[in-house]
């Protein structure tokens, strides 16, 4: 069984006068895991259904490997999907909902009970093959769907927040489990999630939509460490921001200064146009918790960025890390996010505490201050 | 954000292919016309055009005009009939209220097993016959019927009473043949009350009568309207039980028209008797459609 | 009802009011609550006794001796079973009743079922008006619809026969299985047929395969009330029952006014372990499927 890539190009789509989702276009490559990641309302969860049918788009094109599947109707497509909460058929067993696929396409009763009962060993279900679906776990249910959306050896394959109904611990495993799946057979997935980290630990690519648009496609990483608008900075990761002021640039270095504080000289991209960015007009400056240094004090001359002097509000002990919300003078009352390394022996900050944080140029990135946002 | 090359303009295919509806979850305009067709024409064929007909000949008779409305507003007679129809759909609602909440009452809050017990004592009527079950009153209060002979075996009387016939038996017999109707709206209603609504107004220092009081019966009354309602509605229009019970001196809109159809043979003025029965049904309906709700009865209980 | 449920109740509550009050307030609470309980015993078990009496009397006075009904009846004989039986006209009613009521049933479950998937799921002009008019059988003065019936089949020649009766009574049942089926529909999870769909099922074979084991439980209830709606009705079947098309419920009208013999007790009876049987039968059948597979 081999993926299959995906196109989709322009693609509009409008329930009444509301357009959900505008002018998408992306490619999925075959044997790619693509996470379609965003908020809800943010358009992921119809584009999926337009690729499998469900939904029909007002314009645009859709096509698996050379066939335009735009309009073709969900029962040929050859799209296997997972849904959210497994639409698993209550009144079959487990080996019955894995042949369904294979029967509607009336294939020979033995080799359908070959490959039902190769893909039961391929998501270690052998045992269960007589149960119905009210008789199993959760995660078994998740393995069953997976099945039931791969028996037929489709190239490409949506799961549609697949793991939301399962808790924290269980969704981890899943989430090994299906790229263990994924991997063997090698189908091309697009994989639609609200929640961040799964789509940072899993996927290939992440595609990040917001109010029915493309925002940003990515890898994982790229997304973390070069988010294109303000928007993903905020959604993938943790993200702090500062209130600056854009003071000038000097030959492809720029320099911001943060409301309360010194002036940060940069040598790095902007987002968003540059002719955004006036002297004298207000930006955000992104940081992540985990890239601000804290200290008790700095000595002065030994720092490679500018240094906050601010108040610890609280310690909040995550396990591995501890994060300290620092409040900084001339930012208003949100607290600065600051991540340190739970290190054993090492004295933590107490509350009330004064510290200094140090912010590297190099690992902050500016976005142009939201329109029509206050403060 | 990149675009493969060899995507260009949609093949004529999947032009012609594009679906009518812009989602697969509900059936295309012409199959739901399809699917709804053979209603619509039974609908037409069995009950518009029927029901069309006898009102509007009503109208036509001996030529356009209200001749039959006439005839019937100035017999004080007719009006009498009116007049008794709504005074004993009124009584009949009342009782049916009075005897039925504290059935529902029970079949919602009782334990399990008792409430089981009480569930089928309401079921069991629902189910049978209303043709059975108003038999079972002239068996109960004819002349020899069962409340004669046992008051005659008792000695509280002598002379076996005059029971059947009379608006007393119609109202009964009525009462006891819609009950159900007015039972499950009402037990739905209490039901969906959650117990800890009572048990925090207990907390809150409120005894038995005042939780009944002012926590359960305000929040049942929805209930209470829909079955109220239902039941005045079919007991205005009620025929089989006064047509057996109720003799000539307790006629009713129902048997009146019933009378001027089979005996009388007089269509136009049974169109006409239509005609305002239905006007005062639908008058009902439309004022307290709000409060209708047809499934309650019948889905809630199974 | 018996009294232990109360003097149960009575004592749970006396444990709960225990250690805030002083004992011999206790027990006085304990009296009152014993007697209001006891009077709210025997005032619902009056009340029940009045809904359940009317409809299985009739089980006891279609066994009387006598050739009147008698109470209490002395002795016990089958004999109008016997008479209902060998009585080619009643024979002839229940046939004629069965007939109409069996194809009731097949013709309205269809054409209801159908309706309710166009209403529920289809893309309908109108569905407001549609339901309305779906619904108006239940909400007309069955009179009202017994004499149009009756006016506008005569002359047709649909009077007194099988077709006028299937037309009248499907009209009349249809709200029932359109109810009852729009209920399930409404249950029915519509991703169970996506996901048939994304199986490879065509529109038809989704249906079969996954939506309609789906609503089974709401197709074979209105199956069952459009049966009742039809061998039950009475009004109607007045009004357009001949000479020789009769349903039972006519033939029962006719006894009940000029023959006073248990024979009507006796059909009485029968039908009402029909509905009994059928109804219980159906309750009894979805616990069953609750209690084992389904939901």
């Amino acid at each position: 069984m081999n993926g299959e890539p995906i196109d989709i190009l322009g693609i509009e789509k409008q329930f009444g006068d509301k357009s959900v989702v505008s002018d998408v276009s992306l490619s999925v490559k075959a044997g790619e895991f693509l996470s379609l990641l965003g908020p809800s309302g943010s358009g992921k969860t119809t584009l999926l259904m337009m690729i499998a049918g469900f939904e029909f788009p007002n314009s645009g094109q859709i096509r698996v490997g050379s066939r335009d599947i735009t309009y073709l109707a969900p029962n040929r497509r050859a799209v296997g999907m997972v849904f959210q909460k497994y639409a698993l058929f209550p009144h079959m067993t487990v080996e019955q909902n894995i042949a369904f696929p294979l029967r509607m396409r009336s294939l020979a009763t033995k080799e359908i009970n070959r490959r039902v009962s190769d893909m039961m060993g391929l998501v270690q279900l052998t045992g269960f093959e007589g149960r119905y679906p009210q008789q199993l776990s959760g995660g078994q249910q998740q393995r069953v769907a997976v099945a039931r959306a791969l028996i037929a050896e489709p190239p490409v394959l949506l799961m549609d927040e697949p793991l939301s109904a399962l808790d924290k611990k269980l969704r981890e495993t899943m989430q090994t489990e299906i790229k263990r799946i994924q991997n063997r057979v090698g189908v091309t997935v697009v994989y639609v999630t609200h929640d961040q980290e799964e789509a940072l630990t899993m996927s290939d690519r992440i595609a990040v939509m917001s109010e029915g648009r493309l925002v940003q496609v990515g890898s994982p990483l790229d997304l973390y460490q070069r988010p294109a608008t303000s928007f993903v900075a905020e959604f993938v990761g943790k993200m702090n921001f500062l209130k600056g002021e854009f003071v000038g640039s000097d030959h492809g270095t720029f320099r911001v200064r943060i409301s309360g504080h010194a002036t940060l000289s940069f040598d790095l991209v902007l987002n968003g146009e540059a002719e955004q960015y006036r002297p004298g007009c207000r930006v955000r400056v992104a940081i992540r918790p985990e890239d601000i240094i804290i200290r008790q004090r700095f000595e002065p001359g030994h720092q490679s960025g500018i240094v906050l002097r601010g108040t610890v509000e609280a310690v909040i002990f995550l396990g591995q890390a501890h994060v300290i919300l620092v409040q900084i003078e001339g930012q208003g009352e949100a607290p600065v996010q600051v991540l340190v390394p739970s290190l054993i022996g090492q004295a933590t900050f107490a509350r009330g505490e004064m510290v200094d944080l140090m912010i590297a140029p190099s690992a902050v990135r500016l976005f142009p201050e939201l329109a029509g946002s206050v403060q | 954000m990149t675009v493969t090359a060899t995507i260009g303009v949609p093949s004529t295919e999947a032009i012609r292919r594009r679906p009518l509806t812009g989602s697969a979850r509900s059936y295309s305009k012409t199959l739901s016309l399809i699917l709804i067709a053979p209603l619509v024409l039974l609908m037409g064929f069995g009950f518009l055009y029927p029901v069309g007909k006898l009102l509007l000949g009503s109208f036509f008779a001996p030529e356009f005009g209200l001749e039959q409305f006439q005839r019937l507003m100035r017999s004080p007679l007719y009006l009498t009939v009116l007049l008794r129809t709504f005074e004993i759909a009124f009584a009949v609602t009342i009782a049916s209220l009075v005897i039925g909440y504290p059935i529902a009452f029970a079949m919602a809050k009782l334990p399990r097993r008792w409430a089981a017990l009480t569930t089928v004592c309401v079921l069991i009527p629902l189910w049978t016959s209303t043709l059975v079950r108003s038999y079972a009153w002239i068996v109960l209060l004819q002349r020899k019927g069962v409340v004669n002979a046992l008051l005659l075996d008792l000695g509280w009387i002598t002379e076996p009473l005059r029971l059947i016939y009379t608006e007393g038996a119609v109202v009964m017999a009525m009462t006891h043949v819609l009950l159900p109707y007015t039972i499950l709206p009402i037990f739905a209603a209490v039901r969906a009350v959650p117990n800890e609504l009572g048990q925090a107004a207990s907390n809150l220092g409120a005894g038995t009568l005042s939780v009944f009081w002012r926590i359960m019966l305000p929040l049942s009354l929805p209930g209470v309207f829909a079955g109220c309602l239902m039941t005045f509605i079919l007991a205005l229009g009620f025929y089989v039980t006064p047509a057996l019970v109720g003799g000539p001196r307790t006629m009713l809109m129902a048997t009146l028209i019933g009378q001027q159809t089979t005996e009388t043979l007089d269509w136009a003025f049974a169109g006409a008797l239509s005609t305002v029965l239905l006007a005062a049904t639908l008058t009902f309906v439309v004022a307290f459609r709000k409060t209708l709700s047809l499934n309650r009865g019948f889905a809630g209980v199974s | 009802m018996s009294p232990d449920m109360d003097y149960a109740l009575a004592e749970r509550e006396a444990a709960e009011i225990e250690g805030r009050r002083p004992k011999p307030a206790r027990h006085q609470a304990m009296g009152l609550r014993y007697i209001s309980g006891v009077a709210m015993t025997v005032g619902l078990a009056a009340l029940l006794f009045f809904l359940i009496l009317p409809t299985v009397l009739v089980i006891p006075m279609s066994l009387g001796s006598a050739d009147y009904l008698e109470f209490p009846p002395k002795g016990i004989t089958f004999k109008w079973y016997v008479r209902y039986l060998t009585d080619p006209d009643w024979i002839a009613a229940t046939l004629f009743s069965l007939k109409i009521a069996l194809a009731t049933t097949a013709t309205a479950t269809i054409i209801g079922t159908l309706a309710a998937i166009a209403l529920v799921r289809g893309d309908l002009p109108g569905k407001a008006v549609l339901q309305a008019m779906t619904i108006s059988p239940m909400i007309v003065p069955h009179i009202v619809i017994a004499v149009s019936v009756f006016v506008a089949f005569a002359p047709l020649k649909l009077s007194g026969n099988f077709v006028g009766f299937l037309i009248a009574h499907t009209m009349l049942a249809v709200p029932y299985v359109v109810l009852t089926v729009t209920a399930s529909l409404q249950r029915f999870d519509t991703t169970l047929e996506l996901a048939a769909l994304n199986c490879g099922a065509g529109r038809s074979r989704a249906f079969f395969s996954v939506v309609l084991p789906g609503i089974a439980p709401g197709v074979s209830s209105g199956a069952v009330f459009a049966f009742l709606a039809s061998f039950d009705e009475a009004t109607v079947a007045f009004f357009l029952s001949g000479i020789d098309g009769k349903t039972i419920t006519r033939k029962m009208f006719e006894d009940i006014d000029f023959n006073l013999t248990p024979v009507v007790a006796a059909v009485s009876t029968i039908m009402v372990l029909v509905s009994l049987l059928v109804m219980g039968g159906l309750t009894l059948f979805q616990k069953h499927q609750k209690a084992t597979s389904w939901n």
